[in-house]
């Protein structure tokens, strides 16, 4: 792998990039591997990558059906945070971020992790109230959190809506400074790079068509490219885990819905961190190239279509034209959908499958992105361990027969 | 006033010139003009600068497909960001700004960073910026990035127009082919729907000597007033951007400028595709130099706009149809010098005043450069509504393959160039016949970019991507047509790559040694051209975005100077009179406790229950034994989630045998209303259940205090209020003045209470005739702020508050149910999983301070941990202290314990005590 | 605590009129939600839907395969009639009504909810305006009147007169 630098920029700017190398290879499919992860989005790459890193496992494929980073991790708002109310969470996705926050170096891949900020607003005493709840509980859990009244929130996004007429005034909000948005893509290939650096086979535009079962233990896949054995076979494939899990023959507390975004025209900076008003379900960022991020709630009908309808365009944006009134005038360039996979308390599931030797990451609903790394780093520990890492245990499948579940939109009104 | 004016030609109204200006400098146009032709009548030659290179830029084309000239345009004050010049009809006074471009388009100050061209190739900032940090160089990147800029102006009338339509036959573009399909669906008696995105229909008729023997124009006219005859409707400026489900296409209707455009939700039985084709560009080296465009583009400016883009012209094209554009610019006086882009190498180069080209050792000027490098349908919609495209090498094109369900494509759409066979095409197409293709006599030889040639050939005009960008990403193995399209930006600018697509696809089928269709497209994404947000906002605004619900008796609370404000949906009166709140809430609630207050409970759920198996339903719904309630009982319960997890509570009334009322709290009525339905029709039989939410039919005054009783009495009602008679939970009806009413004895505020119910059309007198009657009492009006005071007196819970997404019966102390309870009922089984058994479960208790209010939201913490927080606070205006209701873990057990309570990094302590401070025996609240 | 009382405007009549639109407030005698397996039978004569126009002071609005709304009856008390199967609500004042008419009626309808005239319909329930509402005509072809849940009223009024 040629080292990304200034100065290898630089020079191969003089040489006319004739000196750029592959960023990942594209090999020939082995007949076995001691590990074989299905999905070739970013938590299946950075699984494979921190297989690699951190247990020194190099004899790994990627399955991925399409091309890598194509799912969710291609059409996501690229937001980045863990301002989240339970202990559990708050210790996975603050570990997210921490990875986040060194991942460019890391992978030696400028993934543009962007520390804008995330401006929680309430609108209300109530909320307001709730916002302390939920400040005091990041405190507590070790995430940086500030509460800030209204002047502080305009002062910060000067563009929201401080109107007489707007529908749900902002009476203050929960601001993480550490959170921010990061390029989406570049997850995906910096992972990649990095994986296939190591040695991993990214294999792209091959499905997997049956998972292999003998004796009760997964020892393999059937693929659209032949059948692969493998030591242990780790699952991230989000919204189409349930597809997966019926094909191994076990069930997943997940129900698929689409999940829509929105991007602008660019234009020049108006807005500096990632804002979300719960009231509207409606939250935005503005990439660095200048467009408007928009994001909201779940089309309400079960679905795996890639793209939306036009009732929650609506919804979506006409909230967001309420927040932000004088950007009313700037144009959509793009919508489009992706699948997210639910669960019955919106956090993941990261554990065992119930099938020996069949790991699962899935179930991020519409949070995926920000918790690539550490999905990765935790579905790599499972399966080069078969035990879970603290982190991971209390999202184990089996918290749906505890009841010890993680419901962090019950109790913080954030939705995931 | 124009030296590129051709008398003769173009479609504007000469009788009225507009004046504007441009980067600062005063030009003059035409009604009927584009921003974009108004300039080049002008002989303005630089209308924009490219997004990263900054690199000068022409017109490219002549309509939605210019990726080049996006400007900052204001008119009267209005300013709208990055308007397309050539898509902006030119009215009086406008003032346009090319955007990302200082001090303007053609001197801009960033110009000079095209000399560092080389180190800024495609994907060049993932490998660098990394050190030290990011945020170093992201402010400066940030800034650089960006098209126009956005005023901070709210436009208070900007709202677009929003409405339903639908038709039988929704044609799609006013083209040949379009208005001949509109005419036959319409003639053949169908509902006709025609849009077209321009102010006149005839898409690119007007390049035409004529149509069918006719004059173009007239043959235009005629064809619309046939339509129109015929019943079918037309709408100019009418773009239909987006096809959705179930055939639902989004259609914008532009105005005037500054106007908001209006949404037409279009739902059309058929769709007739007639959108035309696009001329796509020629990859060579320098081929973005100002001066060089379509030649469809400049054959369109004169024929609709009168303007002849130069004298001196060059033509480089490949395929038959040009020579229509080539006859018509003849005519309007061009010289034209024909160039074979085949014999390499050749380039273009920068004239003073004109562009040159470079061929073969020959360097000449001209005044510009036409180029065609074949035509593209536009097959968009067709894309959006799962249509499949098929590669025909003929036509060196991709054409919608094997029809939908409910969409044909016709004319040059469908690839059909010819103007005789796409006129009997879009015949057949409008009285609902699919023609098969027939034999093209167009012909095209494949001219398409030829890597590791020389030169800086541009694919993407907008955002500067390169044929050298694709090699380096084929070399880089971003092959995929998405990881192509991502990792260069190919296609991603505002004109969504309806210039770029087809050479980066060819380009990268080369690099690979595939051929195109194996490379396959990126995928289409609505909308068609860039939309305005505030199309889809429209009429949902401000008190229109999920509007409260209004209580019977709003205006007889305003007339009392209530405070009225948002709660669960509902506007309510918060407290009453102008003073300072705090102080009138605390008077409110000290006035219902000694004396008697009034307050609207209208919002409280009233479902009816009914039906046979109405008993064991509410059974199984509810956490609490239903079945054996009597009638004109009233029992307090929970609703269950299949969590265990409490979803709301509230009381059910037991109104006869087989009739239930559930007053569930006033937020969640709509939701309880679904949780019924949804349980009834599964599992249980929906022929034997009826849910009827009667909640609006009703409003509800409830009086509350130790003279609560006296109040109702002096109403006159025919019964006995004795507390011995009448006990608490109890429901008595009976008629006031003639009206029925419900009288149910149940209490939010720990005092005797009455909450009456009346039809809402009755209310206002009900309300006034509780005020005259309270008045020697000194009855008070109170609002909800206090009764949430009273009900944390008392400690009676607000769900969602008090409650959270954890909290199950037992942790509020109801535990009965869940050990006794036999038969079966929503949530049973998670009451009792590990996590439901958990010791360190957070109870609801009470906190009591020394040191004044505890902040709602404060956290109790143990060992850097939380275990639990203040869910409720106030200063309690009956025990003159502060009061907080709290859930945390273990909390049932640890009554008198001191507590450390964390706010924002303070911590105070605190005491455990029981969730009750007021009439902990219940003497008042059943007096 | 937020007093928004000006941030909402107070509600007003339900009465408009301009040159080609027209919207008066109805007073029914009753209202009245008959629920049960048969009662679209039952009440076949008197069954309203979708476009019909209903020329009777006393008929059944079709709202679903086992629900109609009475209106013009006289009023039954609520309950469940154990003999009929049939559940009842008085639900007349649960309702607000209004007539629309005028050249403009139509096209202010369609800027709230999807409708066609050629396309009829089982019920007469619509989603318009963002709200659960019921229509149909009334006395001639150009005449529409609307059931609105009381408590959002205000909100469809306006928008319908905006």
């Amino acid at each position: 792998m040629s080292r990304y630098s200034a100065w290898s920029v630089f020079r191969e700017g003089l040489r006319k990039g004739k000196g750029w190398g592959q960023a990942w290879r594209t090999p020939t499919l082995k007949k076995a591997y001691d590990v074989v992860i299905i999905g070739g989005g970013g938590h299946g790459l950075a699984t494979a990558y921190y297989l690699t890193k951190n247990h020194r496992i190099k004899n790994v494929a990627v399955i991925e059906k399409g091309w890598l980073g194509g799912g969710n991790t291609g059409r996501n708002t690229t937001a980045i945070r863990s301002n989240y109310f339970h202990p559990e969470s708050a210790a996975l996705y603050d570990k997210s971020v921490q990875l986040y926050e060194g991942l460019s170096r890391d992978l030696n891949y400028n993934v543009m992790f962007s520390q804008r900020g995330m401006i929680v607003c309430a609108h209300s005493v109530p909320e307001m109230e709730m916002a302390a709840r939920q400040c005091n509980a990041m405190q507590i859990n070790g995430v940086d959190a500030e509460l800030l009244d209204a002047k502080q929130i305009q002062h910060l996004e000067p563009a929201l809506n401080f109107g007489a007429s707007m529908r749900y005034p902002i009476h203050g909000g929960v601001l993480q400074k550490r959170a921010g948005t990061g390029r989406h893509d570049a997850v995906a290939w910096g992972f990649a790079r990095a994986a296939d650096a190591a040695g991993v086979d990214i294999i792209q535009n091959c499905e997997v068509t049956d998972v292999i079962i003998q004796n009760g233990r997964c020892t393999g896949v059937n693929t659209s490219l032949g059948e692969i054995s493998a030591g242990v076979v780790g699952a991230a494939v989000a919204g189409h885990s349930s597809v997966l899990a019926d094909m191994a023959g076990y069930e997943l507390p997940i129900t698929s819905y689409v999940l829509q975004a929105f991007v602008s025209e660019p234009i020049k900076p108006v807005l500096n961190a990632v804002t979300l008003c719960p009231p509207f379900g409606t939250y935005v960022s503005q990439s660095d190239k200048g467009g408007l991020v928009i994001g909201g709630g779940l089309d309400r009908v079960p679905s795996y279509g890639q793209r939306g309808n036009m009732p929650m365009q609506q919804t979506v944006l006409s909230a967001f034209c309420e927040m932000y009134p004088s950007l009313a005038k700037v144009k959509l360039l793009r919508h489009w959908g992706g699948i997210v996979d639910v669960t019955p308390d919106s956090s993941p599931i990261i554990g065992p499958s119930g099938v020996e030797g069949l790991y699962l990451n899935c179930g991020w609903g519409t949070g995926g992105f920000k918790a690539i790394p550490v999905g990765g780093y935790l579905l790599a520990h499972l399966l080069a361990t078969g035990n879970h890492h603290d982190l991971s245990r209390p999202f184990g499948l089996n918290r749906f027969v505890s009841g010890r579940l993680i419901d962090e939109a019950a109790s913080s009104g954030i939705a995931h | 006033m124009s030296m590129r004016r051709i008398d003769n030609f173009g479609l504007v109204d000469r009788a009225k010139p507009l004046s504007f200006s441009f980067d600062g400098r005063r030009y003059r146009g035409f009604d009927g003009d584009t921003v974009a032709s108004a300039l080049i009548a002008s002989d303005v030659r630089i209308l924009g600068r490219s997004f990263k290179y900054h690199r000068p830029r022409g017109l490219w084309s002549a309509w939605s497909d210019d990726p080049n000239a996006i400007m900052d345009i204001s008119q009267n004050g209005r300013v709208l960001p990055n308007c397309q010049a050539s898509t902006t009809y030119l009215e009086d006074a406008m003032s346009a700004r090319a955007v990302n471009a200082w001090p303007s388009a053609a001197r801009d100050i960033k110009g000079g960073l095209d000399l560092f061209h080389r180190w800024l190739g495609a994907g060049f900032y993932y490998k660098t910026f990394m050190w030290p940090d990011w945020h170093l160089f992201e402010p400066a990147i940030r800034k650089m990035a960006g098209l126009g800029s956005v005023s901070q102006d709210v436009l208070s009338d900007y709202c677009a127009d929003q409405t339903f339509d639908h038709c039988d036959v929704l044609v799609v573009g006013g083209g040949a082919a379009g208005l001949t399909a509109a005419r036959a669906a319409s003639e053949d008696g169908q509902n006709v729907c025609l849009v077209d995105d321009q102010r006149l229909p005839g898409g690119g008729v007007y390049q035409m000597q004529s149509v069918d023997g006719q004059d173009p124009s007239d043959w235009v006219a005629d064809q619309c007033k046939a339509i129109r005859t015929a019943g079918g409707r037309i709408l100019n400026q009418t773009t239909a951007y987006g096809v959705y489900d179930h055939g639902l296409i989004g259609l914008m209707q532009t105005h005037r400028f500054g106007v908001a455009p209006g949404l037409i939700r279009m739902r059309a039985d058929r769709v007739v595709l007639a959108t035309g084709a696009l001329d796509r560009p020629i990859t060579f080296p320098e081929n973005d130099r100002p001066g060089i465009m379509s030649l469809a583009g400049s054959a369109e400016l004169l024929a609709r706009y009168g303007v002849l883009v130069g004298q001196n012209l060059a033509v480089v094209a490949n395929h038959s149809l040009a020579e229509t554009s080539i006859a018509l610019l003849t005519r309007a006086g061009a010289e034209i010098t024909r160039i074979d882009p085949k014999v390499r190498p050749f380039k273009a180069y920068k004239g003073a005043r004109a562009t040159g080209l470079k061929q073969g050792g020959h360097a000449r000027l001209f005044d510009a450069v036409l180029t065609s490098g074949g035509m593209t349908p536009v097959i968009h919609l067709w894309r959006h509504m799962g249509g499949k495209l098929d590669w025909c090498e003929t036509r060196q094109a991709f054409l919608p393959a094997e029809t939908p369900a409910k969409m044909i494509a016709i004319g040059a759409a469908n690839g059909t160039f010819e103007i005789d066979v796409a006129l009997e095409e879009a015949r057949c197409a409008g009285i609902g016949h699919a023609s098969l293709r027939a034999d093209t006599r167009y012909h095209i030889t494949a001219l398409w970019p030829e890597p590791a040639s020389k030169g800086r050939q541009w694919i993407d005009f907008q955002h500067d991507v390169t044929l050298k960008d694709i090699e380096i990403a084929a070399q880089e193995n971003y092959v995929s047509v998405e990881h192509l399209k991502r990792y260069t930006t190919l296609g991603m600018a505002s004109d969504q790559g309806k210039t770029s697509n087809m050479a980066g696809l060819a380009a990268m089928a080369a690099l690979q040694g595939q051929s195109i269709p194996e490379v396959g497209t990126t995928t289409f994404r609505p909308p068609f051209v860039p939309v305005p947000l505030e199309l889809y906002r429209g009429p949902h605004r401000e008190q229109n975005w999920h509007p409260l619900k209004r209580l019977p008796l709003e205006n007889t609370h305003r007339a009392m100077g209530a405070a009225l404000g948002e709660y669960g949906g509902w506007l309510r009166p918060g407290w009453y009179g102008d003073g300072d709140p705090k102080t009138q809430i605390a008077a409110e609630v000290r006035a219902a406790r000694t004396s008697v207050g009034l307050f609207d409970a209208s919002p409280l759920g009233k479902i009816d229950v009914m039906g046979p198996d109405a008993a064991d339903f509410l059974n199984f719904i509810y956490y609490n034994t239903i079945n054996t309630m009597t009638v004109g009982s009233i029992r307090y319960g929970f609703m269950l989630t299949e969590a265990g997890v409490i979803y709301d509570d509230g009381v059910v009334t037991r109104m006869a045998h087989n009739h239930f009322v559930v007053s569930c709290s006033s937020s969640h009525v709509d939701g309880v209303r679904m949780h019924l339905e949804a349980w009834r029709q599964d599992g249980h039989d929906p022929d034997n259940i009826y849910i009827h939410d009667t909640t609006q039919h009703w409003a509800t005054a409830t009086i509350t205090g130790p003279k609560a009783r006296h109040v109702l009495n002096s109403l006159g009602l025919d019964i006995d209020l004795d507390g011995a008679v009448f006990a608490h939970m109890s429901l008595r009806e009976t008629q006031w003045q003639g009206t029925h009413v419900r009288i149910a004895r149940v209490s939010f505020s720990g005092d005797t209470s009455f909450e009456v119910s009346i039809r809402a059309s009755r209310a206002a007198s009900l309300w006034d005739a509780l005020v005259r009657a309270g008045a020697p009492f000194g009855l008070c009006a109170i609002g909800i702020e206090a009764m949430s005071i009273m009900r944390a007196e008392k400690g009676y819970i607000i769900i969602g508050k008090d409650t959270d997404g954890e909290t199950m019966p037992h942790d509020l102390g109801f535990a009965g149910p869940r050990i006794k309870k036999t038969s079966a009922f929503l949530g049973d089984r998670s009451l009792h999983t590990d996590k439901a058994n958990d010791k360190a479960r957070r109870q609801l208790v009470g906190l009591i301070s020394e040191n004044g209010l505890l902040p709602t939201g404060a956290h109790i913490v143990h060992a850097g941990q939380s275990r639990g927080y203040v869910t409720s606070s106030y200063d309690s205006p009956t025990l003159n202290g502060p009061i907080a209701l709290a859930l945390i873990a273990n909390g049932h057990a640890r009554m008198g314990e001191a507590v450390e309570i964390w706010h924002l990094g303070e911590t105070q302590t605190a005491e455990i005590c029981a969730p009750c401070f007021f009439d902990i025996k219940g003497e008042q609240l059943h007096a | 605590m937020r007093d928004d009382s000006a941030r909402w405007n107070a509600p007003s009549s339900l009465d408009y009129a301009s040159d080609d639109l027209s919207v008066i407030e109805v007073t029914l005698p009753s209202q009245i939600w008959v629920s049960g397996t048969d009662v679209l039978q039952i009440y076949k004569d008197k069954l309203v839907s979708w476009p019909d126009i209903v020329a009777a002071q006393n008929y059944a609005l079709a709202l679903r395969r086992d629900r109609l709304l009475l209106v013009g009856a006289a009023q039954p008390l609520s309950g469940f009639n154990i003999q009929q199967g049939h559940a009842t609500s008085d639900v007349s004042d649960a309702y607000k009504v209004i007539d629309i008419s005028g050249k403009r009626a139509f096209d202010r309808l369609r800027h709230g909810a999807e409708l066609n005239l050629d396309k009829p319909s089982a019920s007469v329930m619509r989603r318009a305006f963002g709200v659960d509402v019921l229509l149909y005509r009334v006395g001639t072809d150009a005449r529409f009147r609307l059931h609105v849940p009381r408590a959002l009223m205000q909100s469809v009024f306006q928008q319908l007169i905006s």
